[in-house]
């Protein structure tokens, strides 16, 4: 075998373990933490309500009750005014264990998994609504959800829980054979086919620019993972990819370009 | 033909390239952010569906489009936005009716405003920086996430932003050209546009006619004041001829009142719920809070300042999916690195005395069109509706993003001998966070 031609298996092996790793790291964080929330509020709140935000005005329509979430429950504690999120019924999902979560200056942000009979699963979105009109909680997306609280956060104890997926074996592979696919064969387009001197007028590639595309595949894995494979997914996937090119050809054309210091006109 | 195609394309690759990006992000987000996740989009899509159905304009009192708490609808706002949404609207169903696809082509309207607007700010960056400052410009703008937001759905602001790029390039080729008919044109259709978008944006036609004057009128005198009394014909011409009809229309159906407000207040009065009425609502006038209060305290746990500063960096949905404190924290360190250099910058013009009185001008306006929608966007909370919202105070973008690289032109970072690449870090960084705001907010709204 031809020195190069081994050069070459050798750089693909280590891209397709680089593909690898950037979809394994994205897959088991994306089973990672939920939260069960308790919320106080210092005015009384007299009713809440779980809704679906498709069906729902936003946080001025409190009488829009509609359907609530399948194995999650809100409360409300009058005597302590305060709100008791959740009841989690652990038929329906399956709780393992409880962490704190982080709480910055002005928002408390964790992520909720549902799991329906056993089955990881998307659910309806749900917003949860005061009376007052005036605060809401919005769990705004369904299976993992960021949560925003519109009230002083000393009053809002967090907790999280670890939620397990239940994803088979075979989900996993077929999960992961068309993402590292993608992965692998950008890596190649980066790597071996836009780091050509008839392109940019230049051999190598920066490591900076490595380092970019490892970490744009990073994202994009995430996201994939997120899109749950539908057609549309694909289309929004491949969109999302062109731009991570262009992107690539325009800061590879700009790089060359004077940096323009004290340049006004 | 074919040679000068490839010609152009060969010389504007890079630019071309970019607005390509931008198209395609803004493309992107429209595809994945689901109906009525953009402030109001329901409302305003309401008007676009009118229209389109109906095929004439509405006068804003039709209970189809009435908003049953509100008690009003974006029917009294200008609906030029709105109107060509429909017209795609009416392309699209040759094509198929689906729901997620003509929601889409409503959103075209913003995304295409969006990239026009790119392509007026390479053009100013063209005239106003170099190298890759230029970049700078154009990407404090083009990747700001709450700009891209605004791209994605049903609304007006967005027209309202590219309107302000029309105005801004067409006062650099102004000043450039001592107001020729072209930049005269230009700046009738910017003024057009920004009648027929958005109040917020406002400030620019007021802006525009302080420029326009005080530039003209140098030096004073007859020859002088007749041009300039050609010009202002001419592009008042403009403006009576593309957006006079809207106000004329206005003023006949709602008994004169010619930007439709007081109508829209009367019939909320009349058809909000008790709670939303401008005479109830809850707004710190009403509740005899002062405007320094509201600006600098909290009014349901908010505090104007921080929630407009945030949302006029990214605080997407309804107000309800906020970046996290890092990504902020990022945006403010370009920025204080704008401001800071932008200090020394207007400090050394003072003593040196360098500016012409034309540029003196020019920063002058490009000051108000600044501060006037903060200053509306408070009249607006303290009066009308408590919304500390930085969408209300995107038509300022363009000038403050002049002005910050302005500021960011000045600083080259030499540490150890070397000369730190932080203009590239920047242009990385804005278009990187973007990618992981993507992945991280918006992608999850998708599913």
């Amino acid at each position: 075998m031809k020195k190069s031609t081994s050069l070459i298996i050798r750089k693909i092996i280590i891209l397709l373990i680089i593909s690898l790793l950037i979809f394994l790291i994205n897959f088991f964080q994306y089973t990672g933490v939920g939260v069960l929330f308790q919320a106080h509020h210092e005015n009384k709140i007299e009713d809440f309500i779980i809704s679906d935000i498709a069906e729902n005005q936003g946080a001025m329509n409190p009488e829009a009750s509609i359907k609530s979430t399948p194995g999650i429950r809100l409360q409300l504690d009058d005597s302590e005014d305060t709100i008791n999120v959740l009841e989690i019924d652990t038929e329906v999902i399956d709780v393992k264990e409880i962490d704190p979560v982080n709480i910055s200056s002005n928002k408390i942000m964790g992520r909720i998994y549902y799991s329906v009979d056993g089955k990881f699963t998307t659910l309806n979105s749900v917003v949860l609504n005061m009376r007052e009109g005036k605060n809401f909680i919005s769990l705004n997306k369904n299976n993992l959800s960021e949560l925003y609280f519109a009230f002083p956060l000393d009053k809002i104890k967090v907790t999280t829980v670890t939620i397990n997926p239940h994803y088979s074996i075979l989900e996993v592979i077929g999960n992961s054979l068309p993402i590292i696919s993608i992965n692998l064969l950008v890596l190649l387009l980066c790597f071996f086919i836009l780091d050509r001197s008839f392109i940019f007028g230049q051999k190598k590639l920066f490591i900076g620019d490595k380092i970019l595309w490892i970490v744009m595949l990073y994202y994009y894995n995430k996201f994939f993972i997120i899109m749950n494979g539908s057609l549309y997914s694909y289309v929004i996937g491949f969109i999302f990819l062109l731009i991570m090119v262009l992107v690539f050809i325009f800061l590879r054309i700009i790089s060359k370009e004077k940096t323009g210091e004290i340049s006004e006109k | 033909m074919r040679n000068k195609v490839t010609g152009f394309v060969k010389q504007y690759n890079v630019e071309l390239i970019f607005t390509l990006i931008c198209f395609l992000t803004y493309t992107l987000w429209a595809a994945t952010i689901p109906f009525n996740t953009g402030p109001d989009e329901l409302m305003r899509f309401q008007v676009v569906d009118f229209i389109y159905k109906n095929g004439y304009l509405p006068t804003g009192a039709e209970i189809e489009i009435r908003n049953e708490l509100w008690g009003i609808s974006y029917g009294f706002t200008p609906i030029f936005s709105y109107f060509v949404s429909s017209l795609f609207l009416r392309i699209t169903d040759n094509f198929t009716q689906s729901p997620k696809l003509m929601v889409f082509a409503a959103r075209l309207v913003s995304i295409l405003a969006s990239t026009v607007t790119v392509a007026f700010l390479i053009f100013i960056s063209k005239k106003c920086f170099k190298g890759l400052n230029q970049w700078i410009f154009v990407i404090l703008v083009a990747f700001l996430p709450q700009f891209v937001f605004i791209s994605s759905y049903v609304n007006n602001d967005a027209l309202a932003i590219m309107s302000t790029a029309v105005i801004f390039y067409s006062w650099i080729i102004g000043l450039e050209r001592a107001w020729d008919i072209k930049s005269c044109l230009l700046l009738g259709v910017g003024i057009s546009l920004c009648a027929l978008s958005y109040y917020n944006a406002y400030g620019f036609i007021l802006c525009s006619v302080i420029i326009f004057v005080g530039t003209n009128l140098r030096p004073i005198n007859a020859k002088s004041l007749k041009k300039m009394i050609l010009s202002g014909a001419l592009i008042t011409g403009v403006v009576v001829v593309l957006a006079g009809w809207w106000f004329i229309r206005s003023a006949i159906i709602h008994q004169g009142d010619i930007l439709g407000m007081r109508t829209l207040n009367e019939l909320s009065e009349r058809y909000a719920i008790d709670m939303l009425k401008p005479s109830l609502r809850g707004t710190p006038v009403n509740l005899g809070v002062s405007i320094f209060e509201m600006v600098f305290g909290r009014i349901n746990g908010f505090n104007w300042i921080d929630t407009s500063y945030r949302s006029f960096i990214g605080y997407f949905g309804y107000m309800s999916i906020m970046l996290d404190d890092y990504m902020y924290n990022i945006y403010s360190v370009i920025y204080l690195f704008g401001i800071v250099g932008l200090y020394y910058k207007i400090k050394e013009s003072v003593s040196a005395k360098k500016n012409s009185v034309e540029k003196n001008i020019l920063y002058l306006c490009i000051g108000l069109a600044i501060l006037i929608p903060i200053i509306l966007s408070i009249y607006y909370s303290y009066s009308s509706d408590y919304q500390p919202q930085g969408r209300y105070l995107l038509p300022m973008i363009i000038p403050l993003s002049f002005l910050l690289t302005k500021g960011i032109s000045r600083f080259k970072l030499i540490i150890n001998g070397k000369i730190i690449p932080e203009k590239r870090l920047i242009i990385l960084g804005y278009m990187g966070l973007l990618i992981i705001i993507y992945c991280n907010k918006i992608a999850y709204l998708y599913m």
